[in-house]
């Protein structure tokens, strides 16, 4: 034991290892608040179907050398979001098959655009660094840090005081849009804020992973939770608490740090489930 | 309080995207040195050296790392090379050899290091003790080798790259 806490120690004094541990609890702490109102508006693939889209964008840019890839990426992302969300109800492919659609074409086409056209010499190295995540977490420079910071709180402070608002566009939207709420506009500040999240995550977990730091604590609060607020502020606690241990274990163990947060997530939902149906919780 | 709100929003989604046109890139020449010396005095500590029976000379020892963490120092290593020049490294992973592919026949030498999905590898070049790039005088292909030597760059074709000098290999 007093070597295992010697080693945690040893690893905290890399400023990498205090980088990741930072970004991964801001990331974690913002998917959960929007998770509970994409999981609430059943969007809970968004976020897969809109991380396949980033990893379609950063192909795109790849192909194009673009040097800063973010500058394509993140707008390419927020448009996908906006389409999704704000204009899904109106087309004729709608909800769960827009989102599938949008996420295999981005993933089929990013990764064949990058077999065809990618200068790198380890093009499975990307890609599998990519929809996984890798080491990409522990690879953070202070300028990135910082700018996870800042959106991070951008996006809680969005949150906080958009709160009632997001509350009633999430529960009823019909009935927000009556009562005089610019539903439209809600939808579209959900959108830029998820795709934003999206693309912050995807260096925690990967593409392939980043559904599950938005669905795991959400729904596991919900086991529990019944109120808006109780399951908000659970999933909040449950995702923070999920992201650092599952980082701690991967980076003591050796394991990659997307999935083995993901596992840590799926044991807290299991654990959640039981307290629930312990306390007569209707899930 | 309801314009204040669309203001606020307006400005928020504004400095989302200027921020990120900001990013930079971990390999640009204006990040941070700082994090990256406290690392190698984090490795070179004596208490670890006592710890794991390392030998003092050792700055940087990647053998004491997790899979993960040594692929992650590595990277720190290429990116930020200047932080680690001059310091005494010991690493373990599968011993590779490349060749130039001209005339002349340059022999290059390295440890390979793959991440925790062994998806990706990183190696760090080396050069024996007396500068010899006999294949003869190196270990055998794809066998895991541990090497000690000292962290330096080098100029090639207008590139600069990483190795490791005056190397040995432990048994």
């Amino acid at each position: 034991m007093m070597a295992l806490m010697e080693k945690i120690s040893l690893y905290l004094s890399y400023p990498f290892v205090r980088y990741a541990l930072i970004v991964g609890v801001l990331v974690a702490l913002c998917s959960s608040l929007l998770g509970v109102t994409l999981v609430l508006k059943r969007f809970s693939f968004i976020g897969d179907g809109l991380s396949h889209t980033a990893f379609g964008a950063m192909a795109v840019a790849a192909v194009l050398n673009l040097t800063n890839e973010i500058l394509f990426v993140l707008p390419a992302t927020v448009l996908c979001a906006i389409l999704l969300l704000r204009m899904g109800q109106n087309t004729k492919i709608k909800g769960d098959a827009a989102v599938a659609m949008l996420s295999v074409s981005s993933l089929a086409l990013g990764y064949l655009l990058m077999n065809l056209f990618s200068k790198s010499a380890n093009i499975s190295g990307d890609v599998c660094s990519t929809l996984f995540g890798s080491t990409s977490i522990l690879t953070l420079s202070l300028p990135e840090v910082w700018l996870c910071v800042i959106l991070s709180v951008l996006v809680v402070a969005i949150f906080v005081l958009f709160y009632n608002k997001l509350f009633a566009v999430t529960f009823d939207e019909n009935f927000a849009k009556a009562t005089g709420t610019n539903t439209d506009a809600y939808n579209l500040l959900i959108a830029v804020v998820v795709a934003v999240i999206i693309v912050l995550a995807m260096n925690l977990v990967g593409s392939l992973l980043v559904s599950a730091l938005i669905i795991f604590p959400a729904l596991s609060a919900m086991r529990v939770f019944k109120s808006f607020r109780g399951v908000t502020i659970c999933s909040a606690v449950v995702s923070v608490t999920a992201a650092f241990f599952g980082m701690m274990i991967s980076i003591v163990a050796g394991t990659p740090v997307g999935a083995t947060i993901v596992a840590v997530d799926l044991v807290v939902f299991g654990l959640f489930t039981v307290a629930g149906k312990g306390i007569g919780v209707k899930g | 309080m309801k314009c204040k709100k669309s203001l606020f929003a307006v400005l928020s989604i504004s400095m989302i995207l200027f921020l990120y046109g900001c990013s930079e890139k971990p390999n640009e020449a204006t990040t941070s040195q700082q994090p990256v010396q406290s690392t190698v005095q984090a490795v070179s500590s004596e208490e670890d050296s006592e710890q794991s029976g390392v030998e003092d000379d050792v700055d940087v020892d990647l053998t004491q790392l997790s899979s993960i963490m040594c692929y992650s120092e590595v990277y720190t290593m290429i990116t930020y090379p200047e932080q680690y020049i001059g310091k005494t490294v010991r690493m373990k992973g599968t011993m590779a050899h490349y060749s130039s592919g001209a005339e002349s026949g340059q022999n290059y030498f390295a440890v390979l290091i793959a991440d925790a999905l062994a998806c990706c590898q990183q190696g760090i070049e080396f050069v024996l003790e007396g500068g010899s790039r006999d294949v003869k005088d190196y270990p055998l292909m794809n066998t895991e080798v541990t090497v000690v030597g000292e962290f330096a760059t080098y100029e090639e074709n207008g590139m600069t790259y990483c190795n490791l000098i005056h190397a040995r290999v432990e048994e």
